[in-house]
């Protein structure tokens, strides 16, 4: 995990993010971008619960120093080893690991100004919904989308609506870095450039939503620095616009004027459509064109293959 | 209740006028529906603003303010009819999209009968076929007989039915508009997707017309679309021409052989000395020429369509017709 020190219009801010996987990091990213923050990387172990628990009392000495120096605390919730295909024993690994630490930010909150940003999935809690829209119930037919609604659920229980930030974030992708777990525009650039065959579950004509991590990452940054109370909405960071994984082949395929190779997953359960109402977007939220993003992630992949 | 999702996409350039009685219909038919338990549902009416010339973006916002199943797109510049479609089946998720054109001279009323004829028949699209004339004389019967030129060149008979009044499987639609490029005629693209095309009579009446406006299309519009459609059909021609020349080269070595044979039976008959041999190497050369210019043009199509990126095989799920004819999704293959 990485801790931000940092001032902004006189208010002086200290951001926990926990997981710097492509989410976290573009958060850490995007703040670092904004103003000069001062870091420290502290570990946070996964499988072992004992170092885990000694990991978690260092943490919370830490954000209690800062909320005594009359600090504002943002904790920002992106962990996860967890994804679609997990299993019950995988997230229940993860859901323990979180209630562990919603139990330290609960006593903090009381401390002083502290807010948490929790990072949720709305495939997983919409999964196989077309068009989900506010009258639309979270349905969640995996483990994993299971889990990130207990998640939910359990931070509304733990703390107050003000100090609550909920991203129900759909299919993510961003840039291709060796240490974060590829989304799958990246994956096919990746496959592409190497001449591999990539695996994609679902079919030509499976919809999907996609956003960009570094839209999510501002999203996120721009909450944490505005400082403002939340309204205990949940907010989706969608496109609204469906794509095929059928498109996105092509849209990849074009801008690397390069016929890729692409499996598709037979297990029909993979296959379901995703699909979200555009109005469910949040205000100030803008997700920028795959088409775009595309080309700028090859540009990019081309550069670090020199 | 499981239910087909239905969604709707209108271009719209010069619609002010019509487009708020457009959603009232296409309302009224979204309020049948939920009525009658029939397990189809209009989820979405995508309007694409392509750079309306008459205010129609102020309307259309109206409109999707006051309906939560209204959405605009709003393009950047005028792009035409068909790249506006093709945006606007890009923003559905439908099991079945309908393309109706924004003056009222589709009536949303229809979208029922065609989806049932789609579902009920095992069709993939479904194009509305006028029961009379839609627009005046002339431009209906030019219109006719360019569609059956083309028709007849490219070798495809449902040439004959496009109509932009259409019904399509949405993953159809989809893979067929993710495909199009800004010059690829929609109707010839999703033909590379399925053969199952039915049309339904259903009254079309030109209402812009009708009420004394101007028609939607300028003369100029018309001829670009139909250089649309020329460009992206595959011409029969092209091969035509490469048989003429092979079958002339064939004929060439033929009449060869009977020159030297008479030559050698009979040499008297020969009366004028060169011009067989002057007609042997015309035919050959000439035939030579055709084919290989043939050949070179077979090798360009099939360049341009590897470009467009027309698909080698396609996979299609019809599973979900069930909901609205059990019987016929039984009897027809659903993958």
């Amino acid at each position: 995990m990485i801790i931000l020190d940092f001032s902004r219009d006189d208010t002086p801010f200290t951001v926990a993010v926990f997981g710097v996987g492509a989410i976290g990091y573009g958060v850490v990213d995007a703040i670092r971008r904004r103003v000069a923050a001062a870091s420290i990387s502290m570990p946070f172990a996964w499988l072992d619960a004992d170092v885990r628990a000694a990991q978690g009392r260092a943490i919370e000495a830490l954000l209690r120093e800062r909320l005594g120096q009359g600090r504002t605390v943002h904790v920002v919730w992106s962990a996860g080893r967890s994804g679609f295909l997990s299993n019950q024993e995988d997230v229940d690994v993860e859901l323990r690991t979180f209630e562990e630490v919603l139990r330290t930010w609960r006593n903090l909150s009381a401390e002083g100004p502290f807010s948490v940003h929790l990072v949720s999935s709305a495939g997983g809690i919409f999964e196989g919904q077309r068009h989900v829209d506010r009258d639309s119930s979270p349905w969640p037919v995996r483990p994993y989308g299971r889990a990130k609604l207990q998640q939910e659920r359990a931070l509304e229980s733990a703390i107050a609506t003000a100090g609550r930030h909920v991203y129900r974030v759909t299919s993510a992708y961003g840039y291709i870095a060796s240490r974060f777990r590829p989304g799958l525009v990246s994956r096919l650039i990746l496959d592409g450039l190497r001449h591999d065959v990539s695996r994609i579950i679902g079919t030509t004509t499976t919809l999907r939503d996609f956003v960009f991590i570094p839209d999510v990452a501002r999203f996120i940054s721009d909450r944490i620095l505005q400082n403002r109370n939340a309204s205990g909405d949940v907010c989706f960071l969608i496109d609204g616009r469906p794509h095929s994984l059928l498109e996105v082949q092509h849209a990849v395929e074009e801008t690397m004027r390069r016929k890729l190779h692409v499996a598709y997953s037979l297990d029909p359960s993979n296959g379901q459509d995703i699909t979200f109402s555009a109005a469910l977007a949040p205000a100030g939220w803008v997700s920028s064109e795959l088409r775009t993003n595309v080309a700028a992630i090859h540009r990019d992949a081309r550069q670090m293959a020199g | 209740m499981d239910k087909l999702l239905l969604s709707t996409v209108t271009p719209v350039y010069r619609g002010a006028a019509y487009v708020e009685r457009l959603v009232e219909a296409l309302a009224a038919v979204r309020s049948d529906l939920q009525q009658s338990g029939i397990p189809v549902e209009l989820t979405e009416a995508i309007f694409v603003d392509d750079a309306a010339v008459d205010g129609s973006a102020a309307v259309l916002a109206e409109l999707e303010r006051r309906h939560p199943w209204v959405r605009v797109i709003h393009l950047s510049r005028n792009f035409g009819q068909h790249p506006a479609t093709v945006a606007g089946i890009l923003h559905t998720s439908g099991d079945w999209i309908a393309t109706l054109d924004e003056d009222l001279q589709h009536d949303p009323k229809y979208l029922l009968p065609l989806m049932t004829r789609a579902v009920t028949g095992g069709f993939d699209i479904v194009y509305a076929s006028p029961t009379h004339g839609v627009h005046h004389g002339l431009r209906d019967v030019s219109s006719r007989g360019y569609k059956s030129l083309m028709s007849f060149l490219s070798g495809t008979p449902v040439t004959r039915q496009f109509s932009s009044f259409r019904l399509v499987r949405g993953s159809i639609a989809r893979a067929a508009c993710s495909l199009s490029t800004h010059d690829t005629y929609l109707d010839v693209i999703l033909n590379w997707f399925t053969t199952r095309v039915a049309s339904l009579p259903i009254p079309l009446d030109d209402v812009r017309v009708a009420s004394g406006a101007k028609s939607g299309y300028s003369f100029l519009a018309l001829l670009r679309h139909a250089r649309r459609l020329l460009i992206s059909s595959e011409i029969k021609p092209l091969r035509i021409g490469a048989a003429v020349g092979l079958s002339t080269i064939v004929a060439s070595i033929l009449f060869s052989l009977l020159i030297v044979i008479v030559k050698v039976i009979a040499p008297e008959a020969i009366e004028l000395r060169g011009w067989a041999s002057l007609m042997i190497v015309t035919l050959f050369f000439g035939g030579l020429t055709s084919f290989l210019v043939g050949i070179v043009l077979e090798y360009l199509s099939t360049v341009v369509l590897h470009t467009l990126g027309k698909p080698t095989f396609f996979v299609v799920d019809r599973s979900r017709d069930a909901l609205l004819a059990p019987e016929a999704a039984a009897s027809s293959p659903s993958r």
